[in-house]
């Protein structure tokens, strides 16, 4: 009796609960049946172990009674999922190791030995973080059924109309653009995380050369949620292009709005007084003479990296939602 | 190509023409009621043989589609699902085996050519 206990329970643990009570009594008096007309002059026990082998493999048997197929990432979805995979993977392998090779260039304190593992852990932890939000991503997206190729056989009569247009050419978007684009915030991203001593003014001396960082270190620290947040982000960005392959609205709205967010959160991080290397500008002044008064051109030259900051952004999203409006054929 | 590929192709290939025949062999045999295994039994005797494990799951997805009506039989020793064919399974029936006459004959046409 205990086997055919378990089987049953096998057969129905993932089925949906409303349904197991049903199906476990159907199953019950199937197995009796069975044992019933089932001759022989073995034991009871050998019979359920036969009648049990004979129904087969519970897994199968569940599977029939779940009428779809599940996945995590199904056919439809397959494909973007591994072109994007590579694409991340590359990108973010190039990014770490061109940020290592910087750092351990323009290191002086650091041995090689020391650089090579830290680039070793690292790699390993940026293309474990890159698999998991990937297939996260494509997961929740096979979750909710939301098609990541543009079409949409559910729920509607297909017709002529819903070819895809061939896209102009200037309507595509360069996928090199959006690898160098990931490859830069990786780059970026990695030298900010484990090595922000990097963005410094690197002035020689005849007693070697003087390294005044920009950034304050500890500050910037404190705010490495705000800088996993915007390589996300900008990762995130690339991949809706990516995915799309061509400019639509629905492209250019959703890229917008990642890209004000983005715009948002690094306002926050350089508007920061205490992020900036208080003494950067004394420590320059003190080594370098540069013929005019850095002091107080200081906030002139603060004023226009924000506002460079703010027009590109800006530039960004007008260029894209210009595209995003050109070339969308209404189809989305 | 090897026997036992060969084999398991052939194998695959026959399951698949059966496939979309269980359904109206099973239909066929739901104009009365019948539970599960009464059903299995009947088909065998006919010369068709479907494994529990197929029909079971098929009986409910019928259900489900309002092919099939069902009503617990509990006042036996054994408490019993019972399946018949729905008015709305019935139509359908009728128009399948339609198609499925038509069919038999186009095929045979031209598998004798």
């Amino acid at each position: 009796m205990e086997l055919i206990n378990r089987y049953i329970y096998a057969v129905t643990k993932d089925l949906p609960a409303k349904q197991r009570e049903d199906i476990s009594k159907e199953l019950r008096g199937l197995i009796e049946d069975m044992l019933e007309n089932y001759d022989g002059p073995e034991a009871y026990e050998e019979k359920v172990k036969k009648v049990l082998t004979d129904l087969g493999n519970p897994e199968i048997l569940s599977n029939n009674y779940r009428a779809t197929s599940r996945f995590l990432i199904g056919p439809k979805n397959f494909n973007s999922y591994i072109m994007v995979l590579k694409i991340v993977f590359v990108a973010v392998f190039v990014g770490l190791s061109v940020a290592t090779a910087m750092t351990g260039l323009f290191s002086y304190e650091d041995n090689a030995f020391k650089i090579i593992l830290q680039y070793i852990t690292s790699i390993f932890a940026a293309l474990s973080q890159a698999f998991a939000w990937v297939t996260i991503s494509f997961a929740i997206a096979e979750y909710y059924q939301m098609p990541t190729v543009s079409f949409n056989t559910r729920n509607k009569i297909w017709s002529l109309d819903d070819l895809p247009h061939i896209p102009k050419k200037e309507a595509k978007i360069s996928r090199i653009e959006s690898i160098v684009g990931i490859i830069f915030s990786s780059i970026f991203m990695s030298i900010i995380y484990l090595y922000p001593k990097f963005f410094a003014v690197y002035i020689p001396t005849p007693n070697g050369i003087n390294i005044i960082p920009i950034f304050d270190i500890s500050t910037v620290e404190g705010f490495k949620l705000i800088i996993a947040i915007l390589f996300l982000l900008s990762i995130a960005k690339e991949i809706i292009k990516l995915v799309a392959g061509k400019w639509n609205l629905k492209v250019a709205i959703s890229t917008s709005v990642l890209s004000i967010i983005t715009l948002i959160l690094t306002l926050i991080l350089f508007t920061n007084p205490n992020i900036w290397n208080q003494s950067l500008v004394k420590d320059i002044v003190k080594y370098v003479d540069i013929g005019f008064d850095l002091v107080k051109a200081q906030s002139l030259l603060f004023k226009s990296f924000i506002g460079i900051i703010v027009i590109a952004s800006l530039g960004e999203i007008v260029g894209s939602l210009y595209k995003g409006i050109k070339y969308n054929n209404l189809k989305m | 190509m090897d026997e036992k590929k060969q084999d398991t192709l052939l194998d695959s290939m026959i399951l698949e023409l059966r496939r979309g025949t269980i359904i109206l062999s099973v239909m066929s045999q739901l104009k009365k009621p019948e539970y599960g295994y009464s059903l299995v039994v009947l088909l065998e005797e006919k010369g068709i043989s479907v494994d529990a494990g197929t029909l079971y799951p098929l009986l409910r997805r019928l259900e489900g589609q309002g092919l099939l009506e069902s009503s617990w039989d509990v006042g036996s020793s054994k408490p019993r699902k019972y399946y018949q064919l729905s008015d709305y399974g019935r139509t359908i029936y009728i128009q399948l085996c339609d198609h499925w006459f038509s069919m038999i004959e186009n095929m045979n046409k031209i598998l004798k050519d």
